[in-house]
């Protein structure tokens, strides 16, 4: 089993404000805990406060309270210099008057490593970024992606125990980000060293993390791996931080185990599972589901369904509502978006008009239903999809 | 439109013309004029001179005794050139990393203001706090009793630097600023992530960035102070005997020798260009490029394959820099030496400790936490803090003191300028509008509101034809595109950085040869007047409309003028509707740096005018030298006043036309 990497134990961070009469929590009794080799991901808005932990992490900030431990040693007393922890800055900080190689060694002379063995270190590790060309490069002579590399490598090259990444892919254009995501991860992977990376980008996040906190307003509200963070949003903010969520609120009316009975403001009743058993019957919830988990059929004429077959829209709604475990509520469609992969539906259902999207693969050929605004339609999805949530 | 090719490609140029004209009459032929009267044998009188051609003079000013004087003046001028970047640093970081803007903008102008009022009054202030009975003798003896008779505070070269560094300071601390205030710092951040603590992040990250600021400081600072005349005259008496003081008796007295007085000029000259030519190197745009010096060294040593351990170059390096300093301050080679083996034990004793201290390292992926060197490198964010903390106080206090004390005094009963406190009178305030002569019979109230006439006619004629020149010549080099820019740029610049001793000294040589000319043809021959001083005043005051006016105009986007004529309206027409309204502001500030400066000015009118024109500052210099009569510090006091008030107009104006 890996070892604790960093430890963050009720960790608050005050900032007074210009006239020093109130406070303000940037950071707020948040408790993390970052394993040996993870690839660890800080996600929320921004001013959640994600880069402030980073750069309390780092040592540029001190802690209000609490404590914070890098493998087992209390740091707060410990200044930035002093801890085996770099950085990659969200604006690099390349130092202008440095050559590629020269802003790779200043970290190894700061260590006293003799200078021909701080040279041919600096030069591996401008390789291990594929920068080789670029040496005797100052930063104002290269390019963003190139910068962005340079600072990788100065800060790798120190050996860090952790590596703290604040939006390094920010500045990027989005073709290079998405590569450098790629090779960002493949790199952390192949070296096994531990990364926290600080990003608002929930794909980002979701393609290259271990694990990810979400943060919001100081707080953490939830930490798990990507699919857990996404298929179990615990509240709200987190499903709809994370991806595109459809939110229907209601009453719990009947629960038995994670499973709950909710009515919605038109008297209907549905199912869903609920995140938090403890929910009290006659509380108003969110209910939460993702746009590609809901479907459409026609309220009238014909679905193609699998191979040449064609089923009147009657029969298909019949075997729907046969099915256990599935909702299905009838609505109008209004808007239809062709994006692509996808196309997307804005439907009204049930008596109250609630808007709902659904997302529906581009399948292409004779999979193909098209649906036009205005149109009558059902909306289903499975009850396991639909996640009750505390607001 | 119907623009020639052949027009097009020199747009503009017309519109520097009047400029380029003027200072080279009265700027640049002066130059040569004295360069040659330099080379002459003197004759009879300091005012004759004739051939053969001589290197006689320069013989002169390098041998004794004139050679210790020009020595003096070198280690001076570095002297205060140092104290000035060691104060003016952590003044100029203290100032711009206050985070309220009015804070900043206040602590700015609390560093700017003394900087504007009258050179001379500032200078003579100190004449109050350091003479025989001035302020910290009288509290030594009289108030505390530590001593029995007064120290001798006042002509000594220490009174010299600390008038240097006190009349100096503001011109180190403005371009660090600029400079400070510019830095990114999150380059510390980085500098202390990879393990730099406070005092590497300093001299390898901020240092070299903000170098270019500090060196423009060292060059502001050194030249004037290499050049000065005032503060030695006042405040150093023969101790602190400087060039501008010798070139000054060769000029005005009896045993003088203009020709000699001209190749000390030309030796300022050359001193003044090599400092120029080392600011080129270090601060043009490549600057950070210039500061690898050491990289330098170690790259040419590497491809030799040299290795020369590190503890060893560094011991050179600080045993150089330490020991140049404690030479320059206190020309003791025991002192020297003891400094540069301080030096060499401290280097040392680091080096054998951190050995020992990498033993402890272990490898692999674990680390260690050296509780020593943490202990050790937050004592020196500690210090660096204190230091920080108390910079500011001292310096404002340094600032600010001599301006209060003369204020003060202008209150005191005393009929001595300075001394002890005989209790609050306004009389001298009367006597001055009264006409009553004080001490002694060489004051007259008309005699002062004639000096006042003369300073404003010059004043404002020399500024009105000044910022009109000044701001055509920055249009023609801003907007316009002709051969020769950098020429005109050259010539701009240099009336600014030159010692204004050698700018007066060249003036003085060239009227006089003029005027023999005139005499020569017309028979009679014409005085120096007030005329000849505004020409001069215009001369040095171009160059500085021209800075303010072409700050305003790089700022301003081109694109409204092109906008312009794009819909019809010529360039004169675009001139007056959009160019002049936007630019008024830039315009407006000019005019009131240019007529400060000529208010100011004392050594430029002093050597133009040979003494026949009485300017405020020429009268209140009589003043001075003539016995100090306790009226003048109630004159010195309306002198602050009004320039203070001159100031807050300009930079409300400056507001409100930022705001607009």
């Amino acid at each position: 089993m890996p070892g604790i990497d960093v430890e963050l134990k009720s960790v608050t961070k005050e900032f007074s404000t210009r006239r020093g009469e109130t406070t303000v929590k940037a950071v707020d009794n948040v408790s993390l805990q970052i394993m040996d080799g993870e690839f660890f991901a800080l996600l929320g808005p921004s001013g959640c406060g994600k880069t402030t932990t980073l750069r309390m992490i780092a040592g540029f900030e001190n802690t209000s309270s609490g404590e914070i431990l890098i493998r087992g040693k209390p740091v707060q007393d410990v200044p930035p210099f002093h801890r085996p922890v770099n950085t990659v800055f969200q604006d690099y900080a390349l130092f202008p008057h440095m050559t590629a190689l020269q802003n790779v060694m200043f970290g190894l002379e700061m260590e006293r490593v003799p200078r021909q063995e701080a040279r041919d270190r600096a030069v591996k590790a401008l390789e291990l970024v594929q920068l080789s060309a670029a040496v005797n490069r100052k930063p104002a002579a290269m390019s963003g992606g190139q910068q962005q590399r340079v600072a990788l490598a100065r800060a790798l090259v120190k050996n860090p125990t952790v590596l703290l990444l604040d939006e390094p892919l920010g500045a990027l254009d989005l073709k290079l980000r998405k590569a450098m995501q790629y090779e960002l991860k493949e790199m952390q992977k192949r070296l096994g060293i531990t990364f926290i990376y600080v990003t608002h980008d929930q794909e980002e996040a979701l393609t290259m993390a271990d694990r990810i906190a979400v943060m919001d307003h100081g707080k953490v509200l939830q930490v798990g791996t990507p699919e857990e963070i996404y298929e179990k949003p615990h509240t709200r903010f987190v499903a709809d931080f994370i991806g595109e969520t459809n939110f229907i609120t209601g009453t719990l009316k009947e629960k038995s185990g994670t499973q709950g009975q909710i009515e919605l403001p038109d008297g209907l009743c549905v199912s869903a599972i609920l995140d938090d058993p403890a929910m009290s019957l006659g509380q108003k919830v969110t209910m939460a589901i993702r746009p590609e988990k809901i479907s459409l059929i026609p309220k009238t004429g014909t679905i193609k369904r699998g191979d040449h077959q064609e089923v009147s829209a009657e029969q298909a709604l019949a075997d729907l509502t046969n099915q256990p475990n599935m909702v299905v509520i009838p609505g109008v469609l209004w808007n239809s978006i062709y994006i692509g992969t996808d196309m997307r539906y804005i439907a009204e259902i049930g008596e109250t008009k609630q808007e709902i999207v659904v997302r529906i693969q581009n399948f292409g050929g004779r999979f193909d239903q098209r649906y036009e605004p205005g149109q009558s339609i059902y909306v289903y999805w499975v009850t396991e999809n639909a996640r009750v949530l505390l607001d | 439109m119907n623009v020639s090719p052949g027009r097009s490609d020199s747009r503009g140029a017309i519109l520097s013309l009047p400029s380029v004209i003027w200072l080279v009459i009265f700027f640049a032929i002066p130059l040569f004029i004295m360069l040659g009267v330099s080379l002459l044998t003197r004759g009879g009188n300091p005012s004759d001179y004739g051939t053969p051609l001589t290197l006689q003079n320069y013989k002169d000013i390098f041998t004794e005794p004139l050679v210790s004087t020009l020595l003096r003046s070198i280690r001076i001028a570095l002297q205060s050139t140092i104290i000035c970047f060691v104060i003016g640093y952590p003044l100029a970081v203290f100032i711009s990393t206050r985070q309220n803007t009015l804070v900043r903008q206040f602590s700015l102008f609390l560093v700017i203001l003394p900087f504007w009022t009258n050179f001379l009054v500032r200078t003579y202030s100190w004449q109050i706090i350091l003479g025989r009975r001035g302020v910290i003798n009288e509290i030594l003896q009289n108030q505390l009793g530590l001593i029995d008779s007064p120290l001798q505070l006042i002509n000594t070269e220490g009174a010299v630097l600390l008038g240097l560094v006190y009349g100096f300071l503001p011109f180190m601390v403005l371009p660090i600023y600029a400079s400070v205030e510019r830095f990114n710092f999150h380059m510390v951040e980085a500098a202390h992530d990879l393990g730099a603590n406070d005092w590497y992040a300093f001299w390898k990250v901020m240092f070299p960035m903000t170098l270019p600021g500090v060196v423009a400081g060292w060059i502001l600072v050194f030249i004037p102070a290499i050049g000065a005349f005032v503060t030695p005259d006042l405040l150093g008496g023969t101790e602190g005997f400087m060039v501008g003081n010798l070139i000054t008796r060769q000029f005005r007295d009896n045993g003088g020798s203009w020709p000699r007085g001209s190749a000390a000029s030309i030796v300022l000259m050359i001193m003044v260009g090599i400092s120029l030519f080392i600011y080129q190197r270090f601060a043009s745009d490549e600057s950070y490029a210039r500061a690898g010096f050491t990289d330098r060294i170690n790259r040419w040593l590497e491809e030799r394959h040299i290795r020369i351990p590190s503890l060893l170059s560094s011991i050179v390096f600080w045993v150089l820099l330490v020991g140049f300093v404690v030479y320059l301050f206190t020309l003791n080679w025991t002192q020297t030496g003891t400094a540069a083996a301080v030096v060499t034990a401290i280097l040392v004793g680091i080096n054998i400790y951190q050995r020992r201290m990498e033993r402890h390292k272990t490898e692999s992926r674990s680390y260690e936490i050296n509780p020593w060197s943490v202990r050790r490198d937050l004592w020196l964010r500690r210090i660096g803090k204190w230091g920080l903390a108390f910079n500011p106080i001292f310096s404002y206090f340094f600032l600010w003191s001599p301006i209060f004390i003369l204020v003060l005094y202008s209150f005191n009963a005393s009929r001595r300028a300075g001394g002890r406190w005989e209790g609050f009178s306004t009389v001298w305030y009367d006597n001055i509008f009264s006409g009553v002569a004080g001490s002694r019979s060489n004051y007259s109230t008309e005699e002062m509101l004639e000096a006042v006439e003369t300073s404003l006619i010059i004043g404002v004629v020399g500024t009105i034809i000044a910022t009109i020149l000044g701001t055509m010549v920055s249009l023609s080099l801003e907007r316009g595109v002709f051969r020769g820019k950098r020429w005109v740029d050259g010539l701009l610049y240099l009336p600014i950085v030159i010692p204004d001793i050698t700018m007066g000294i060249s003036l003085l040589v060239f009227f006089k040869v003029v005027f023999d000319l005139i005499e020569n043809i017309t028979g009679s021959r014409p005085f120096p007047g007030i005329a000849n001083v505004a020409i001069a005043h215009i001369a040095f005051n171009i160059s500085f409309v021209a800075i303010v006016v072409r700050a305003r105009l790089t700022d301003m986007n081109p694109r409204y003028e092109e906008a312009a004529r794009d819909l019809g309206a010529n360039e004169w027409r675009t001139f007056w509707r959009i160019t002049y309204p936007l630019l008024l502001p830039g315009i407006v500030a000019g005019a009131l740096l240019a007529f400060t400066l000529s208010l100011d000015d004392f050594v430029i009118t002093f050597f133009v005018s040979g003494g026949s024109v009485t300017t405020l500052t020429v009268f209140v210099w009589g003043l001075v030298k003539r016995g100090v009569p306790p009226e003048i510090n109630a004159i010195s006091t309306l002198m602050i006043l009004a320039s203070t008030t001159l100031v807050l107009i300009s930079s409300l104006f400056q507001r409100n036309a930022s705001r607009g």
